[in-house]
């Protein structure tokens, strides 16, 4: 009886000492946003989706009208950062150049996420052969710096933002191919899973089913960073001029454009360079900061 | 020991050979005809059939494989189309700058970076914490050729220091090499260091709070015999097998470099082949990348088989 009135009342103490599921949120939350910079991360996201999507209406002049009369000025209260060679207003070009920083970054991850976890879910199902020749691949392509696998691929499918993004895509593919492998495995290897399989069930459905709950955090977190390294490797490339092809506004081709007038100025090659650095900056800060709050796990890598 | 290299070393064989397998593919969606650069615009139907059944590219790809792989394998990478020259002598007076380079800024990176994390993480939270935890995230986020076009803002066309471009060999000319090539190694260390330093970080923290730490610490030991006696040899086993992923930041980060800096290097044969729509050194110099990549995760595996016993058993 004794026994047992201990055991309540340790239940007890367990339950009271169990947080409220709506607190988790709270606590995710509260790790997160712990330093004042991830806020600052946040604001700087926020700020280039808003100009990617109001870019129209934001920028003072058309990114794309040339005006050889009007080409190199210095800054003035007409054109904040100047022209270009061509007579373009640079603030305009840079504003639209979020949405190729933007667009890419996003497209780049959603691509190589799919095809990196639809890889790795078939390998880690499977096994056996299958398993090793797709993993073998994985390897293969990350024995490949990312930039010189996406230039490889460039110059094969030509430039243009479709093949940059389909090229920095396959690079991230292992990643997430990886992943998801490990993800599938260690689910494979779960009780109920093996009961089922002896029972007969399907268990392709019972892996996805808890396949992905498990994969959430590690994904936010993978997804935050590759965003960042995706604008950087795009503004790469189109600094190479291998990425976006004139006229298009890329922040990595205006750092190129405005190479060859450095010393008279400067500020076009400066002011898009920066830009790539604050948003690729937030992303990390970001990233980080989800990593820390999501799976402390990570942070060992 | 034996069978750990063994398995190791296949491995990174059989890697390899999906590589050379990729490169190709990659290289054979390319849109432009090689052969009808090489001869030019005037070159008749039967001259430019000609050629290609020359060069073997009549041949289905499979056996255009075969005998590329077959080459490759003896040494012989082919023989450029722009610069109408035999790869291995292009790659030959390339490679040497590019290790150059790439050698010097590693062992920048490995010198400055694990110092650095070791420090941030021993004084957790501190302002030089703050400090080298910024920089490391600045340093990952920041374009290395933009820097490199400030660099040559600054130091060469304003205070006129350095040399604006170019390259020399530190054998030919040791002061204008250095000149040259210290602006280039400190931004092609730069992503590999913040990344090491972020590295080291985290994995000391994580050491720091291990029991046999504490046990050290309750034995008596002196902090420094904890930090770098104990906690750091334990935390560098995750840093040092990252390294070989340091040299692919590294050797990515050349392309930039020796762009912005006009170096002839591996980096810019690569760009340069792309706009002359060159694949054979194209395929060549991206093979190169990739086998030194692979070789350099095998030596730091098998540096760590011999280091971390557990991981022979893997």
């Amino acid at each position: 009886m004794t026994t047992q009135a201990t055991v309540t009342s340790q239940q007890q103490a367990a339950l009271t000492e169990l947080p409220p599921p709506s607190s988790s949120f709270k606590r995710f939350l509260r790790v997160f946003l712990a330093r004042k910079v991830v806020i600052v991360g946040l604001l700087v996201i926020l700020a280039l989706i808003l100009m990617a999507i109001f870019a129209p209406v934001l920028a003072p002049h058309d990114p794309y009208a040339q005006n050889l009369a009007n080409s190199l000025q210095k800054p003035s209260s007409e054109h904040l950062l100047g022209t270009d060679l061509l007579g373009r207003d640079v603030l305009s070009r840079i504003i639209y150049g979020s949405r190729v920083s933007l667009m890419v970054g996003i497209v780049v991850v959603l691509l190589g996420g799919t095809l990196g976890m639809a890889i790795g879910l078939i390998s880690g199902y499977f096994g056996g052969v299958i398993d090793s020749i797709l993993m073998r691949i994985m390897d293969a392509i990350i024995a490949i710096p990312m930039i010189i696998l996406a230039m490889a691929l460039g110059a094969a499918m030509g430039g243009g933002i479709t093949n940059v993004i389909l090229a920095l895509g396959i690079a991230i593919t292992p990643t997430y191919a990886r992943l998801m492998r490990g993800q599938v495995l260690s689910i494979k290897q779960q009780d109920y899973v093996i009961a089922g399989e002896l029972t007969g069930a399907s268990n392709l459905r019972n892996i996805l089913v808890h396949v992905f709950p498990n994969s959430i955090s590690p994904l936010i977190v993978l997804i935050t960073m590759n965003l960042g390294m995706a604008i950087l490797a795009e503004a790469g490339l189109s600094f190479l001029g291998l990425g976006i092809a004139p006229p298009g506004a890329a922040w990595g081709a205006m750092v190129n454009d405005g190479y060859r007038y450095l010393l008279a100025h400067p500020l076009l090659s400066v002011a898009p360079g920066l830009c790539v650095m604050i948003v690729v900056l937030a992303f990390n800060i970001v990233g980080d900061a989800l990593r820390d709050a999501l799976d402390p796990r990570l942070r060992g890598d | 020991m034996t069978t750990y290299l063994i398995r190791r070393l296949l491995q990174t064989l059989v890697i390899l050979l999906f590589v050379t397998v990729i490169v190709f593919m990659i290289m054979h969606l390319l849109p432009g005809d090689p052969v009808r650069i090489m001869l030019g615009d005037e070159a008749t139907p039967e001259q430019i059939e000609l050629m290609r059944k020359e060069l073997g590219l009549d041949k289905p790809l499979p056996v255009q494989y075969l005998s590329w792989l077959g080459d490759v394998l003896q040494g012989d990478l082919g023989r450029s189309i722009a610069y109408k020259q035999d790869v291995n002598e292009l790659v030959a007076k390339r490679i040497p700058i590019t290790f150059h380079l790439g050698f010097s800024a590693f062992i920048l990176a490995v010198i400055i970076g694990i110092p650095a994390g070791v420090i941030a993480a021993v004084k957790r939270g501190s302002w030089i914490d703050s400090l080298i935890t910024v920089s490391a995230n600045i340093g990952m986020a920041v374009p290395t050729f933009w820097l490199g076009i400030l660099g040559v803002y600054l130091f060469a066309l304003k205070l006129g220091w350095l040399p604006v471009q170019g390259y020399t060999s530190p054998f030919e000319d040791p002061w204008q090499s250095f000149r040259q090539s210290v602006m280039p190694i400190i931004l092609m260390s730069l992503t590999a260091l913040a990344s090491l330093t972020r590295q080291t970080r985290s994995a000391m923290l994580e050491v720091i709070r291990q029991d046999y730490i504490r046990t050290a610490r309750s034995k008596g030991l002196s902090e420094r015999r904890v930090i770098l006696g104990h906690a750091l040899r334990n935390a560098l086993i995750p840093v040092v097998t990252l390294l070989g992923m340091q040299l692919g930041f590294l050797v990515g980060g050349s392309v930039f470099i020796e762009q912005v800096f006009n170096i002839p290097g591996m980096g810019r044969l690569m760009v340069q082949s792309i706009f002359g729509q060159d694949y054979v050194v194209v395929q060549s110099v991206v093979l190169i990348v990739a086998a030194t990549v692979a070789l350099a995760n095998l030596l730091v595996d098998i540096a760590y088989g011999y280091i971390d016993p557990r991981i022979r058993y893997r």
